[in-house]
């Protein structure tokens, strides 16, 4: 018998080809209903292209129909697991146009819940990022404290997700005496659960081999996709809104802004950036201990006429959300509804650096870079 | 700030087309003509003293008669922001849609944002790379953000305001009570009259 | 940090072992905390027919309109903003006696409408804050799923829903 040895590459009959993959719109590794369309040569992406759009329903332009007061509850399902936030720039873009004055409590009030929100936030971005991994427990802690949080919230606003809470010219509810109390039983409990968090999940090598060197944003390319927040912190830029340019009450406080420093792999990897999540918690902590003592009696309202009318002309107001800049570029044409209300996303941002940063990476990989930037498709799709 | 911006336009580039707004109320623009965006998008980026580095967005606006386009641009150096704007009137008839040169070469963040626009305002860019729809199924017909936009009954044979689910009774039950009123009132006055003439 | 990744070393059988026995040890030490909550805390899920939570007193769940002190005014109905609530009245007859809403407000419009879709609402809580009489109101019932869609209307006006004012009445004074 006579065996000839044909090598793959000569032997006609096996084909080589580049396998086309589906990741989503039902995935649990894509935070929601986006679809990645990947190549992959093995294991290795060669070429990922976003599809987004799953969620879409052109709040924008619902918003040119709604009054100014009709659109909060629209912002609010911007990025939903942030509403506190979302509603915080919006509300201050058109406070700005009217040229109102705010309480002083009602401004306290409203940075004590929007640093809640950047914590219930940044325990689900904690807990997800732990499933995308392999590691469940963790995600269970960090929604038994993003529990407590909603509480809170659903004591001062009625509602558990979307609050509608923070309206033009102050707040809707005061806060009660026992209010504040939930708040600062939930101050002081905090620091013993971050420590437990850091156990389980940031201290891990299983964790650290997963994440550490893994989907490295180079500044540069921050700088050209305009990415904020958490990203653009984890590759060691120390770029934050609330100190850069204060908004609100954010210039009397005292707080650090974390940015990566790349002590466990690269400056600028998956690692760096949900490290900067973890810190941001207890920076939020230290923010709401200062309200805490600093809260102020009076009003939670200022005098808003009951149709609200800007002058004509145009803002655009960018705030810190847990996930980024969210800017809101408000058009008034002078009558009682929105003539354009653009929202730029930091979501949509991040999600258009992924066919940059995808090529060369395996699946899994992937996988840790996608939790990393911590996408909500509500505010990627609008 | 503003005004060394476009001091700076006008020393570098020939005969520009640039004016400046500044209103009472709210941000100031810069507004200049469409053939000199390229050279003036790249003047913000790669000028030392003014850092435009990062482009944040591109709103598309439906002004009634021509279409607005703001961009965003940020320095992370300086800490400011700039709203550069450009006015497209709408096309003659017979002639191609709205044109706009492309950025997207300059900053990658414009690529998703020119998408979108294209989507949302059916502006095309020209020369971009990939200018498909975005937010929007590829199929659809229209551009939502326009003022006239009129969505399709069907799309691929799915209803979209279903007749079951639009509460048209509900809604028009005013109008309708305030039209059986009238028709009572009109017949009560025949009556009126005919008695009358009795 | 105790122990950086070094990805550019080359892989040593020490540090392959190395690296098994870090990964045990820091997952152990998770475990314990596991562990630790399985003997110290407290439950914190609540079985939920049986038991319940006490809803705080500013709950946004089903509305309710009492129609008895509605003056018609159809300030809700203008700010919803997905506009599920339909409304719709007419003047009043001559000979009919003056009524007045609980609060003092003249009653001058009969109301002939009042529905609500509560399968468009989205409790964003607007029409309770411009109602000037506070007749419409957020109650606590968060529990009224059905099988049909059209169910989910309520028609204010129905006698079936006049007989639950005294019921909600009695939760909005608490």
């Amino acid at each position: 018998m006579n065996y000839s040895v044909k090598s793959v590459e000569q032997d006609e009959s096996i084909k080589s080809e580049k396998l086309i993959v589906n990741m989503g719109p039902q995935h649990p590794a894509t935070h929601g209903v986006l679809r990645l369309e990947i190549e992959t040569d093995s294991e290795i992406v060669t070429k990922a292209i976003p599809h987004i759009g799953y969620l879409h329903r052109c709040m924008e332009k619902h918003c040119e129909s709604m009054d100014f007061r009709g659109v909060i509850p629209f912002v609010d399902r911007l990025d939903y697991l942030a509403s506190m936030n979302m509603e915080h720039g919006y509300v201050l873009a058109v406070e700005q146009m009217l040229g109102l004055e705010i309480p002083r409590r009602a401004e306290y009030i409203r940075v004590m819940v929007a640093e809640l929100q950047r914590i219930a936030s940044h325990l689900v971005a904690f807990g997800t990022y732990g499933i995308d991994l392999g590691a469940f427990t963790p995600f269970l802690y960090a929604f038994q404290q993003r529990e407590n949080i909603l509480s809170i919230f659903e004591s001062i606003s009625g509602g558990r997700l979307l609050y509608n809470y923070i309206w033009i010219g102050g707040v809707w509810h005061d806060l009660k005496s026992s209010d504040l109390e939930m708040i600062s039983n939930f101050v002081a409990e905090f620091e013993e659960q971050w420590q437990r968090y850091d156990t389980l999940l940031t201290q891990n090598k299983i964790f650290k081999e997963r994440t550490a060197h893994v989907g490295i944003i180079p500044q540069a390319l921050c700088h050209e996709y305009g990415a904020t927040g958490p990203v653009l912190r984890g590759s060691g830029i120390s770029h934050d809104l609330r100190k850069d340019k204060p908004y609100s009450i954010y210039s009397e406080l005292e707080f650090n802004i974390p940015v990566g420093e790349g002590s466990v792999g690269s400056v600028g990897d998956c690692w760096d950036r949900y490290y900067v999540r973890m810190v941001e918690m207890r920076e939020s902590i230290k923010i709401i201990k200062q309200c805490l003592d600093g809260i102020e009696d009076g009003e939670v309202m200022a005098k808003v006429s009951k149709v609200i009318k800007p002058p004509a002309g145009e803002i655009y107001v960018k705030t810190e959300a847990p996930k980024g800049e969210i800017g809101y570029h408000l058009i008034s044409d002078g009558k009682k509804n929105p003539y354009r209300l653009k929202v730029k996303s930091p979501c949509f941002t991040h999600v258009s650096m992924v066919p940059e940063l995808a090529p060369g990476m395996m699946i899994a990989d992937l996988v840790a870079l996608i939790g990393s930037l911590d996408i909500v498709l509500g505010e990627v799709d609008r | 700030m503003l005004d060394k911006v476009v001091s700076k336009i006008g020393e570098k580039i020939k005969d520009v087309d640039c004016q400046l707004s500044t209103p009472e109320v709210g941000d100031g623009h810069i507004l200049i003509g469409v053939k000199h965006l390229v050279e003036v998008v790249r003047l913000l980026c790669e000028d030392i003293d003014l850092s435009f580095r990062t482009l944040q967005l591109i709103t598309g606006t439906d002004r009634g008669e021509s279409v607005e386009i703001s961009y965003l641009f940020t320095s992370f150096k300086f800490k400011h922001d700039l709203i550069l704007k450009i006015v497209l009137p709408w096309p003659a008839e017979g002639e191609e849609a709205l044109m706009v040169p492309t950025i997207s070469h300059l900053f990658k963040a414009a690529d998703w944002q020119e998408r979108e626009c294209f989507d949302m305002l059916g502006v095309k860019f020209k020369n971009h790379p990939d200018l498909r729809r975005l937010l929007c199924p590829d199929d659809w017909t229209g551009h939502p953000l326009r003022r006239d936009y009129q969505a399709e009954a069907k799309y691929n044979g799915i209803e979209i305001y279903p007749e079951n689910k639009s509460n048209a009774e509900d809604a028009s039950f005013a109008a309708r009570q305030r039209e059986a009123e009238k028709a009572a009132k009109a017949k009560a006055a025949a009556e009126a009259a005919a008695a009358e003439k009795k | 940090m105790e122990n950086r990744i070094d990805s550019s070393d080359a892989l040593t059988a020490r540090k392959y072992f190395s690296n098994i026995w870090s990964a045990i040890r820091t997952t152990a030490k998770g475990m314990a905390i596991t562990i630790g909550y399985v003997i110290k805390e407290k439950e914190v899920t609540v079985q939920y027919p049986e038991e319940r939570e006490i809803l705080p007193s500013n709950t946004r769940a089903r509305l309710y309109n009492d129609v008895e002190n509605c003056t018609a005014c159809s300030q809700c109905a203008n700010i919803c903003p997905v506009n599920c609530i339909y409304i719709a009245s007419k003047r009043m007859p001559k000979d009919a006696p003056a009524k007045k809403a609980d609060n003092g407000m003249p009653i001058r419009m009969e109301l002939t409408q009042y529905t609500i879709d509560t399968a468009l609402c989205c409790y964003c809580g607007l029409c309770t804050t411009v109602c000037p009489t506070e007749c419409i109101t957020h109650t606590k019932n968060f529990e009224y799923s059905k099988y049909q869609l059209n169910d989910m209307k309520y028609d204010f006006l129905s006698t079936e829903m006049r007989s639950l004012r005294t019921a909600v009445l009695a939760e909005r004074e608490e």
